[in-house]
């Protein structure tokens, strides 16, 4: 399972592995019933703190996208890929936020603002 | 019932001038702790403490839920333990060392030995005083890794590597953690080590121990953070203030409490940047 980490983003590093799992979900790279790589194993793997890899999938079991098998493992739990959309949808939102008020600040006009998302489509 | 592999309970050491004073330290199985402060803070002595390499009180520390003395060879058999003033005799090389002190444990296991030594590019003919400084540390993370030590105590392993060298150490620490029941304990002022592989963090200044917090939770609730006012809100959360010209830096330790605030902008801290905001005064 390949994951990377950025070490200069805003976003903690366990939160970064949560996104990224939840978008090979969302593409279909992991499918329900799949077994994620056991925490150890990715942590040496992608040199990554054993720490940050479990705190990754118990906020994923807490949004119920994975489930822990006792003595067998973490699963990919039934997709529901509304929900999975819905729990980054905020965060999402809170960075164009960010990104809003910050051209805000230089004197950009919503209707300014508005084109150059509308840009970013194409 | 405590599981812990290391449990220490009101550990105090006095000096004419310094004194560690250590309420409660417990290390999980299975994680690697990285010790952080400023030298003087205590790192050494707490280590040398926990290995019973200075004396301290009967009671204080318990290692795999004995204390040392009560089990000395068995216990001494699981650490490992890598220092600078640990040195090994000048005239002896890497196959001295597997010959005449590796016998001394149970689980030495010479295959290790051998390919940790290729790896970290040794000759195991050289005698220690002929080496660099940095090869002889690894000369000795070589042979403390070789032996299936349980606790793994290192004080400033890295501190005389290269960065290639302290990538390989890395790699192989990493390897060792994927297995269940090891556990590790580093003391470095290579906070970018601990960036990598920690999974706690524990913070001594003048022997005490200011927060011992697991990674994630360092990254979430610790960052620095850019106002232009200093709200009393924000204010008891706010450590190594510093003024600019049109606003203030500092460290948040509650930053959950006020990410969504329009008026603070908050960013990464390294653990570098942790410990400095830590230490500095307010402005």
């Amino acid at each position: 399972m390949f994951i990377k980490i950025d070490n200069k983003s805003s976003l903690p590093n366990y939160l970064q592995i949560e996104n990224q799992i939840k978008q090979l979900i969302l593409k279909g790279e992991l499918k329900q019933g799949d077994k994620l790589p056991s925490i150890r194993s990715l942590s040496a793997e992608l040199n990554i703190a054993i720490i940050t890899i479990k705190r990754a999938y118990e906020e994923l079991e807490k949004d119920h996208i994975v489930f822990t098998e006792a003595g067998k493992g973490v699963f990919v739990a039934p997709i529901d890929q509304s929900e999975i959309k819905r729990s980054i949808a905020e965060e999402l939102r809170s960075e164009l936020a960010k990104t809003v008020n910050k051209a805000k600040s230089f004197g950009f006009s919503d209707e300014e603002i508005e084109e150059m998302i509308r840009s970013v489509y194409e | 019932m405590n599981d812990y592999v290391v449990s220490i309970k009101d550990l105090m050491i006095t000096y004419s001038d310094f004194r560690l004073m250590i309420e409660e330290l417990n290390l999980n199985k299975g994680y690697v702790y990285g010790l952080i402060g400023k030298n003087g803070s205590g790192k050494t002595t707490l280590l040398d403490a926990l290995l019973d390499l200075i004396p301290h009180c009967e009671d204080d520390v318990r290692i795999f839920g004995q204390r040392i003395k009560d089990n000395e060879v068995a216990i001494k058999n699981r650490i490992a333990y890598v220092s600078d003033d640990f040195v090994f005799p000048g005239n002896y090389n890497l196959n001295k060392v597997a010959k005449d002190i590796a016998p001394f444990y149970e689980r030495f296991d010479e295959k290790c030995f051998n390919q940790l030594i290729n790896k970290f590019g040794l000759s195991k003919y050289t005698k220690f005083k002929d080496m660099s400084k940095g090869s002889q540390n690894k000369a000795y993370i070589a042979f403390a890794l070789s032996h299936g030590a349980d606790l793994i105590v290192m004080d400033e392993p890295t501190a005389n590597l290269d960065p290639i060298a302290r990538k390989d150490i890395l790699d192989v620490l990493y390897e060792i953690m994927s297995e269940e029941d090891k556990t590790i304990i580093f003391s470095t002022h290579i906070t970018s080590d601990l960036d990598k592989i920690a999974d706690h963090v524990i913070l001594l200044d003048q022997g005490r121990i200011q927060f011992n917090l697991p990674k994630d939770k360092l990254e979430e609730e610790c960052c620095k953070v850019f106002l232009e006012e200093i709200d009393e809100n924000i204010r008891p959360y706010l450590k190594g203030i510093k003024r600019h010209a049109n606003g203030y830096e500092a460290l948040c330790i509650n930053s959950t409490r006020f990410m969504d605030d329009d008026r603070y902008q908050f960013s990464r801290a390294t653990i570098e940047d942790i410990m400095y905001y830590w230490e500095i005064k307010n402005e």
